[in-house]
């Protein structure tokens, strides 16, 4: 039996350090998602209500790709990405719509890929366009906007981009 | 490459269970080892599919339950870990019988574990968010139920598929599940219980998706050459092949290439065709992946999947029963484990001892599993022939 002079086993300081160093940690590894968030634009494009995707161009092999990664999956040439700005129309491929799903995001929320002009199938989801299932259609043109966002992981604030429907009045 | 036979296999029941991974691990190997003549101190090597994220144990689940068996005592084998997301098991399993068919080993364990019931849906669900893109797509909401969702709405634009065809596969897994004592769920249902259920992602409802089970299940295999001093019924493995996806720009978003690829190639290694298969056990995480899985293993036209199942060709005394243990819809999916489960259905039809689910007179069992998301497609695609 322990009694009160019995020493203690667990360190009060250590384990609300602990507690803070893992929120710390998990910041961090946001701040990347939330660095790369602030690069999906072409720069200056964001506020300007029509904001461009930045993809990226090969600069060997002419390749464009979405998001911009530092070596190209055509060519596997390194280092040689330029910025290419990306229409900002797509057509609809398929749209899914969670009624469960993130405890960070509001529901429903609904998401999918477009294709875009340049020939790339692109990952977004989907907003203005409530409720989905009579305002989508397969096939539909969308255009790019800039959203705030959470992380559906982490919970962490962000902007980001999404689609919505194009509107006859646009 | 030496032919491999499964010799024994054991199980858990699947569903919400008070034991951790750990010690359901060990009691699906105990069994394993009952079902065949192999002592634990004969085994040379172990592969455990164990996806972790939601466990309280997250890794080395392996090495635990091998030494909690006395197995490792004197005998220090080497014990893989295998992570594949929904596919660990399968992939645990392909390694066994790799290391057997390259002439590594002779005698090896395949053994899959996950505890995931302990989690609220919307905590799962979150935990295994590392299994997808986490930069973007999971970043931003994708989750299997609404890839699936899409999936559904797709296949029923294009080929008019209907709600009630995508309850049948439910209804069909959950009846087949009531005669399979293993199985998560032990009550068959109706139409009307599956049309009524909450729409999770439309037009998909509760009953089309697979729920979070705990579970294990465990494979001892044996070169062929050894197999007949461990059992009287060995299972031998036709064919193994694993492949991952295009991950592309590719704009169909129903297109299942790489599965159909990956089953031709399964048949051909077998010497088989589809028409020889006398029992799918396949990866319905969701009903249109079983309706899907019909098509691309070739047991119907594409886009007639949703008739195949309507006509009730896909049942255990249809002509080509599929997931006759009720599938990951009802029989569970305890992700690590859920491969190996498989397996273990294969083996014991193939060996007549299914019970009140066993099909009549089996040649061929085919299982496939799948795991992991990213582009609209799976990330990992697993194909077993089993004969005997």
């Amino acid at each position: 039996m322990s009694t009160r002079k019995g020493r203690s086993l667990f360190s009060k300081t250590r384990m609300r350090d602990r507690k803070a160093a893992t929120r710390e940690s998990l910041l961090a590894q946001d701040i990347r998602g939330f660095q790369r968030a602030l690069n999906w634009f072409v720069e200056g494009t964001e506020a300007s209500g029509e904001p461009i995707l930045a993809g990226g161009k090969c600069q060997s092999c002419g390749k464009v790709i979405f998001p911009r990664k530092m070596s190209c999956p055509n060519c596997l040439t390194s280092g040689r990405m330029s910025v290419f700005p990306l229409n900002r129309r797509a057509r609809l491929l398929g749209y899914g719509v969670a009624n469960r799903g993130s405890m960070y995001l509001a529901l429903p929320y609904a998401f999918g890929y477009v294709a875009l002009p340049e020939g790339l199938k692109v990952y977004s989801m989907f907003v203005e366009c409530e409720p989905y299932e009579t305002k989508l259609r397969t096939g539909m043109t969308m255009e790019v906007v800039s959203v705030n966002m959470a992380n559906a992981v982490t919970g962490v604030k962000n902007r980001g981009y999404a689609f919505r429907p194009v509107t006859n009045g646009k | 490459m030496r032919r491999v036979a499964v010799v024994g296999v054991g199980q858990t029941r699947f569903g919400k269970l008070p034991a951790t991974s750990r010690e359901m691990g060990t009691e699906a190997l105990v069994a394993a080892l009952d079902d065949c003549k192999v002592n634990g101190k004969e085994i040379q090597a172990a592969y455990v599919g164990h996806y972790g994220l939601l466990d309280s144990q997250k890794a080395m689940v392996g090495q635990l339950v091998l030494s909690d068996l006395g197995m490792t005592q004197k005998n220090p084998m080497p014990i893989t870990r295998v992570e594949g997301a929904c596919s660990s098991g399968a992939i645990a399993f392909r390694e066994a019988y790799m290391a057997i068919a390259g002439g590594f080993f002779d005698v090896v364990l395949a053994l899959g574990a996950e505890k995931m019931s302990h989690l609220s849906t919307t905590d799962a669900m979150t935990s295994m968010a590392p299994g997808r893109d986490q930069d973007i797509e999971a970043a931003m909401g994708m989750g299997p139920t609404g890839i699936y969702g899409m999936k559904a709405r797709l296949h029923m634009e294009r080929y008019g598929s209907t709600e009630e065809q995508l309850a049948r596969v439910a209804v069909k897994s959950y009846h087949n599940a009531s005669l399979n004592p293993y199985a998560h769920f032990q009550k068959a249902i109706t139409i009307a219980d599956v049309l009524n259920s909450p729409m999770i992602s439309p037009p998909l409802r509760r009953y089309n998706f697979c729920p979070f089970s705990d579970g294990a299940a465990s494979a001892i295999l044996a070169s062929s050459e050894v197999a007949a001093k461990f059992t009287d019924t060995p299972v031998y493995i036709e064919a193994s092949v694993q492949k991952s996806g295009f991950f592309g720009d590719d704009e169909d978003l129903l297109s299942d290439e790489v599965l159909t690829s990956a089953a031709d190639e399964a048949y051909r290694i077998a010497g088989i065709s589809a028409q020889d298969i006398s029992l799918a056990e396949v990866h319905d995480a969701s009903s249109i992946a079983e309706i899907i899985a019909y098509e691309a293993l070739r047991f119907c036209k594409k886009g007639e999947g949703g008739k195949f199942v309507q006509e009730g060709l896909s049942e255990i005394d249809g002509s080509k029963p599929v997931n006759a243990s009720g599938g990951l819809t009802a029989k569970g999916h305890p992700v690590g484990a859920t491969g190996v489960g498989q397996v273990f259905e294969a083996v014991k039809q193939l060996r007549g001892e299914a019970d009140k689910r066993q099909v009549p007179n089996p040649n061929y069992v085919l299982t496939n599993t799948l795991g992991g998301m990213y582009r609209g497609e799976e990330c990992n695609r697993l194909l077993h022939i089993f004969g005997r």
